[in-house]
Protein backbone atom coordinates (compact mmCIF):
# COMPACT_ATOMS: atom_id res chain seq x y z
CA UNK A 1 0.00 0.00 0.00
CA UNK A 2 1.52 3.60 -1.24
CA UNK A 3 1.19 6.44 0.82
CA UNK A 4 -1.44 9.18 0.92
CA UNK A 5 -0.16 12.04 -0.90
CA UNK A 6 -1.26 15.62 -2.29
CA UNK A 7 -2.49 14.85 -5.63
CA UNK A 8 -2.12 17.91 -7.01
CA UNK A 9 1.34 18.70 -5.50
CA UNK A 10 1.87 14.98 -6.85
CA UNK A 11 1.11 16.07 -9.95
CA UNK A 12 3.64 18.65 -10.16
CA UNK A 13 6.45 16.34 -9.56
CA UNK A 14 5.78 14.16 -12.14
CA UNK A 15 6.80 15.81 -15.78
CA UNK A 16 5.17 14.67 -18.83
CA UNK A 17 3.71 11.80 -17.76
CA UNK A 18 0.17 9.96 -17.00
CA UNK A 19 -0.66 9.29 -13.31
CA UNK A 20 -3.14 6.68 -12.16
CA UNK A 21 -4.40 7.89 -8.59
CA UNK A 22 -6.38 6.09 -6.04
CA UNK A 23 -8.79 9.33 -4.72
CA UNK A 24 -9.42 9.23 -1.17
CA UNK A 25 -10.60 12.68 -0.66
CA UNK A 26 -12.03 15.29 -3.65
CA UNK A 27 -13.23 18.74 -3.06
CA UNK A 28 -16.98 19.55 -3.29
CA UNK A 29 -16.51 20.17 -7.20
CA UNK A 30 -15.11 16.76 -7.45
CA UNK A 31 -11.88 18.05 -7.39
CA UNK A 32 -9.12 15.21 -6.15
CA UNK A 33 -7.19 16.28 -3.41
CA UNK A 34 -5.48 13.46 -1.62
CA UNK A 35 -4.70 9.86 -2.73
CA UNK A 36 -2.35 7.30 -3.58
CA UNK A 37 -0.24 6.81 -6.66
CA UNK A 38 -1.22 3.69 -7.91
CA UNK A 39 0.99 3.96 -11.55
CA UNK A 40 3.28 6.79 -13.51
CA UNK A 41 4.53 6.33 -17.08
CA UNK A 42 5.36 8.41 -20.15
CA UNK A 43 2.86 6.34 -22.44
CA UNK A 44 -1.20 6.14 -21.23
CA UNK A 45 -1.13 2.64 -22.29
CA UNK A 46 0.25 0.96 -18.99
CA UNK A 47 -2.15 3.32 -16.68
CA UNK A 48 -5.27 1.65 -18.51
CA UNK A 49 -3.60 -1.79 -18.01
CA UNK A 50 -3.19 -1.12 -14.13
CA UNK A 51 -6.25 0.40 -14.03
CA UNK A 52 -8.13 -2.81 -14.96
CA UNK A 53 -9.81 -4.82 -12.93
CA UNK A 54 -9.45 -2.09 -9.98
CA UNK A 55 -13.43 -1.33 -10.08
CA UNK A 56 -14.12 -0.67 -6.60
CA UNK A 57 -11.56 1.91 -6.20
CA UNK A 58 -11.84 5.49 -6.86
CA UNK A 59 -9.57 6.24 -9.62
CA UNK A 60 -8.25 9.52 -11.03
CA UNK A 61 -6.26 9.49 -14.60
CA UNK A 62 -4.50 12.51 -15.09
CA UNK A 63 -1.17 13.54 -17.98
CA UNK A 64 0.73 16.32 -16.44
CA UNK A 65 2.20 17.26 -19.42
CA UNK A 66 0.59 20.06 -22.01
CA UNK A 67 -2.90 18.31 -24.13
CA UNK A 68 -1.50 19.76 -27.31
CA UNK A 69 2.46 18.76 -27.25
CA UNK A 70 5.19 22.11 -27.65
CA UNK A 71 5.65 22.77 -31.86
CA UNK A 72 1.79 21.60 -31.89
CA UNK A 73 -1.06 23.46 -32.81
CA UNK A 74 -4.66 21.94 -32.28
CA UNK A 75 -7.57 22.90 -34.35
CA UNK A 76 -11.07 21.41 -35.04
CA UNK B 1 -16.99 27.89 -8.05
CA UNK B 2 -14.03 28.75 -10.41
CA UNK B 3 -11.47 26.38 -11.67
CA UNK B 4 -8.06 27.29 -12.28
CA UNK B 5 -6.36 26.72 -15.94
CA UNK B 6 -3.15 28.48 -17.26
CA UNK B 7 -3.97 31.18 -19.76
CA UNK B 8 -1.35 30.41 -21.89
CA UNK B 9 -1.79 26.90 -22.37
CA UNK B 10 -2.84 25.52 -25.76
CA UNK B 11 -6.19 24.32 -24.18
CA UNK B 12 -8.08 23.92 -21.69
CA UNK B 13 -8.44 20.49 -19.15
CA UNK B 14 -11.37 20.29 -16.86
CA UNK B 15 -11.53 16.96 -14.62
CA UNK B 16 -14.63 14.79 -14.97
CA UNK B 17 -16.66 12.20 -13.32
CA UNK B 18 -17.36 10.02 -16.11
CA UNK B 19 -20.14 6.98 -14.72
CA UNK B 20 -20.45 3.77 -16.64
CA UNK B 21 -20.53 0.64 -14.85
CA UNK B 22 -17.66 2.00 -13.51
CA UNK B 23 -16.74 5.24 -12.36
CA UNK B 24 -13.80 7.45 -13.36
CA UNK B 25 -12.30 10.62 -13.27
CA UNK B 26 -10.35 11.88 -15.91
CA UNK B 27 -8.50 15.03 -17.47
CA UNK B 28 -11.20 16.43 -20.31
CA UNK B 29 -10.23 18.71 -23.22
CA UNK B 30 -12.58 21.56 -23.10
CA UNK B 31 -13.63 21.78 -26.75
CA UNK B 32 -16.10 23.90 -28.18
CA UNK B 33 -15.50 22.84 -31.79
CA UNK B 34 -16.55 19.57 -30.85
CA UNK B 35 -20.29 18.74 -31.21
CA UNK B 36 -20.19 16.00 -29.47
CA UNK B 37 -17.42 14.79 -26.29
CA UNK B 38 -15.47 11.83 -27.45
CA UNK B 39 -13.62 9.18 -24.93
CA UNK B 40 -10.60 7.26 -25.78
CA UNK B 41 -11.44 3.80 -26.32
CA UNK B 42 -9.22 2.69 -23.57
CA UNK B 43 -10.82 5.25 -21.23
CA UNK B 44 -14.12 3.86 -22.85
CA UNK B 45 -13.25 -0.16 -21.13
CA UNK B 46 -12.12 1.02 -18.12
CA UNK B 47 -15.39 2.54 -16.96
CA UNK B 48 -17.04 0.10 -18.57
CA UNK B 49 -19.64 2.16 -20.65
CA UNK B 50 -21.66 0.06 -22.74
CA UNK B 51 -22.66 0.90 -26.70
CA UNK B 52 -25.84 3.09 -26.79
CA UNK B 53 -28.69 1.03 -28.52
CA UNK B 54 -29.32 3.44 -31.53
CA UNK B 55 -27.51 4.78 -34.60
CA UNK B 56 -23.54 3.88 -34.62
CA UNK B 57 -21.97 3.84 -35.65
CA UNK B 58 -21.90 7.70 -36.08
CA UNK B 59 -20.62 9.67 -39.23
CA UNK B 60 -18.05 12.52 -37.81
CA UNK B 61 -15.85 15.66 -39.88
CA UNK B 62 -12.42 16.07 -37.97
CA UNK B 63 -9.71 18.27 -39.32
CA UNK B 64 -7.85 15.42 -40.90
CA UNK B 65 -11.09 14.37 -43.16
CA UNK B 66 -14.42 12.14 -42.12
CA UNK B 67 -14.42 9.01 -39.74
CA UNK B 68 -16.83 7.47 -37.89
CA UNK B 69 -17.26 6.74 -34.22
CA UNK B 70 -18.95 4.09 -31.84
CA UNK B 71 -21.50 5.69 -29.51
CA UNK B 72 -21.52 4.57 -25.55
CA UNK B 73 -23.88 5.83 -23.28
CA UNK B 74 -22.88 7.00 -19.66
CA UNK B 75 -24.60 7.02 -16.90
CA UNK B 76 -23.51 10.21 -15.67
CA UNK B 77 -20.85 13.16 -16.31
CA UNK B 78 -20.27 15.61 -13.58
CA UNK B 79 -18.41 18.96 -13.73
CA UNK B 80 -17.42 21.01 -10.95
CA UNK B 81 -20.00 18.75 -8.66
CA UNK B 82 -22.76 19.34 -11.27
CA UNK B 83 -23.81 16.22 -12.91
CA UNK B 84 -25.69 15.35 -16.34
CA UNK B 85 -27.04 12.35 -17.82
CA UNK B 86 -27.32 10.06 -18.84
CA UNK B 87 -25.66 10.90 -22.27
CA UNK B 88 -24.24 9.37 -25.20
CA UNK B 89 -20.60 9.92 -26.07
CA UNK B 90 -18.57 8.84 -28.95
CA UNK B 91 -15.76 6.60 -28.37
CA UNK B 92 -13.19 6.75 -31.29
CA UNK B 93 -8.96 6.97 -30.91
CA UNK B 94 -7.18 9.90 -30.61
CA UNK B 95 -4.22 11.08 -31.10
CA UNK B 96 -1.77 9.70 -28.74
CA UNK B 97 0.33 12.54 -28.48
CA UNK B 98 -2.75 14.28 -27.41
CA UNK B 99 -2.24 14.71 -23.11
CA UNK B 100 -6.22 13.99 -22.17
CA UNK B 101 -8.42 10.86 -22.48
CA UNK B 102 -11.38 12.50 -24.27
CA UNK B 103 -12.35 15.78 -25.73
CA UNK B 104 -15.29 17.85 -23.45
CA UNK B 105 -17.69 18.78 -26.51
CA UNK B 106 -20.77 21.06 -26.54
CA UNK B 107 -23.20 18.45 -25.87
CA UNK B 108 -22.22 18.16 -22.63
CA UNK B 109 -21.06 22.07 -21.99
CA UNK B 110 -24.46 23.40 -23.13
CA UNK B 111 -25.87 22.41 -20.00
CA UNK B 112 -23.54 25.18 -18.17
CA UNK B 113 -23.31 28.62 -18.63
CA UNK B 114 -19.67 28.46 -19.26
CA UNK B 115 -17.50 31.49 -18.52
CA UNK B 116 -13.50 31.53 -19.43
CA UNK B 117 -12.02 34.18 -17.00
CA UNK B 118 -8.53 34.57 -19.21
CA UNK B 119 -7.60 37.76 -17.31
CA UNK B 120 -7.42 35.64 -13.85
CA UNK B 121 -7.15 31.89 -15.70
CA UNK B 122 -10.38 31.17 -13.98
CA UNK B 123 -13.12 28.54 -15.57
CA UNK B 124 -16.78 28.37 -13.82
CA UNK B 125 -19.48 25.91 -14.82
CA UNK B 126 -22.86 27.64 -13.68
CA UNK B 127 -26.14 24.97 -14.05
CA UNK B 128 -29.25 26.70 -15.04
CA UNK B 129 -31.60 27.30 -12.82
CA UNK B 130 -34.11 24.60 -13.92
CA UNK B 131 -33.19 21.55 -15.98
CA UNK B 132 -34.87 22.99 -19.34
CA UNK B 133 -32.47 21.42 -21.18
CA UNK B 134 -32.35 18.24 -20.03
CA UNK B 135 -35.24 16.16 -22.50
CA UNK B 136 -33.53 18.05 -25.46
CA UNK B 137 -29.86 16.85 -25.07
CA UNK B 138 -29.88 14.01 -23.24
CA UNK B 139 -29.49 11.66 -26.11
CA UNK B 140 -28.58 12.42 -29.47
CA UNK B 141 -29.94 11.53 -33.18
CA UNK B 142 -28.18 11.67 -36.03
CA UNK B 143 -28.95 13.74 -38.82
CA UNK B 144 -30.45 12.03 -42.12
CA UNK B 145 -27.19 12.07 -44.70
CA UNK B 146 -26.74 14.19 -47.25
CA UNK B 147 -27.66 13.09 -50.54
CA UNK B 148 -24.48 13.34 -52.41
Amino acid sequence: MTDLVSIPETEKQYKDEWLLFEVVESSEQDEPLRGRLLCHHPDQGPIYDHADGKDALDLYITFTGPAVPDGYEAVL
Amino acid sequence: MAAPFDPQASTIRVTAVLQGLVRRRARLVLDTGASRTVLAPRLVEVIQARPAGHVSPVPIMTAGGMASAEQVRLTSVSLQGFTVGPVDVLCTPLPTQLGAAGLLGLDILRHFNVTLDFEHGELTLERFPTDRVKETIATYSAPPARAA
